[in-house]
């Protein structure tokens, strides 16, 4: 037997007036779709690694400058 | 009631697959809206925005990963939870009993004016839930979605679904009886 609940739910859902999907399509049709993402290329690959290579050292530099400044003080 | 064809098809720019695959899927959509607690006007709005995604984004469907359908519910959901969160801040509270005293026009008032209380009735207890477990409550009810694809929705495992379910559920009812007895 459906609890109260179940009732409650069983009247809360809503019905899609009827020219919904006729409308929606025709909006749709308006509008253009995203084109699919792409993976990356190669060469992007390459300059996506590089920047994070020449970044980490970049970091480790100014932690290495740190470290010498304060311990020649 | 899957539409993975028809959406595939709507990825290749096919829109009378879109129009089917709308056809199709908006009973579910409109209904899980309907059970979070949204109102028929927010509901279609939501319901237009989602389609609409569906349309944009459909070559981002990943087969693999789920039923079509689930994709589409996914996408509403996303929806309704934002705009929760937007009339949260807001500081928006629906205005229940005013919906549930509104004139009806419909052939049978009596049967509509009792939905409408059920539906405010309803409407009052899952203000106090969380948009997440009314998410979850919402789905639970839609029809010919199992366990798995709830899971899926929610984006937690088969188990830890089930359990918030059961307590979302438990809260629910406690809070209706509160309420009643008040």
């Amino acid at each position: 037997m459906p609890d109260d609940i179940d009732r409650l739910f069983a009247a809360a859902a809503h019905q899609p007036p009827p020219d919904f999907a006729a409308r929606i399509a025709a909006l749709a049709r308006e509008r253009p779709q995203a084109p699919q993402a792409r993976p990356l290329t190669l060469w992007q690959w390459l300059s996506l690694v590089a920047s994070a290579g020449f970044g980490a050292l970049l970091v480790s530099e100014v932690a290495l400058f740190a470290f010498v400044s304060a311990a020649a003080h | 009631m899957d539409s993975t064809s028809d959406l595939e098809k709507t990825a290749a720019g096919d829109a009378a697959a879109f129009a089917r695959l709308v056809e199709a899927q908006q009973a579910r959509v409109f209904g899980y809206l309907g059970r979070l607690g949204l109102d028929a006007a927010t509901s279609e709005d939501i319901a237009q925005d989602t389609f609409l995604r569906v349309w944009r984004h459909a070559r981002s469907f990943d087969p693999r990963l789920g039923a079509a359908s689930t994709w589409i519910l996914t996408i509403a959901r996303n929806l309704a939870l934002t705009h929760f969160a937007r009339a949260a801040r807001r500081g928006e509270v629906a205005d229940d009993a005013a919906a549930a005293q509104a004139p009806c026009s419909a052939p049978h008032p009596d049967a509509a004016l009792e939905r409408r209380q059920q539906r405010a009735r309803l409407n009052a207890a899952l203000d106090q839930l969380s948009p997440s477990e009314r998410s979850l409550l919402a789905a639970s009810y839609v029809e010919g979605l199992d366990l798995a694809e709830i899971a899926r929705l929610e984006g937690c495992s088969k188990g830890a679904a089930k359990a918030r379910l059961h307590r979302a559920r438990a809260k629910l009812k406690q809070i209706i009886m509160e309420r009643d007895d008040a």
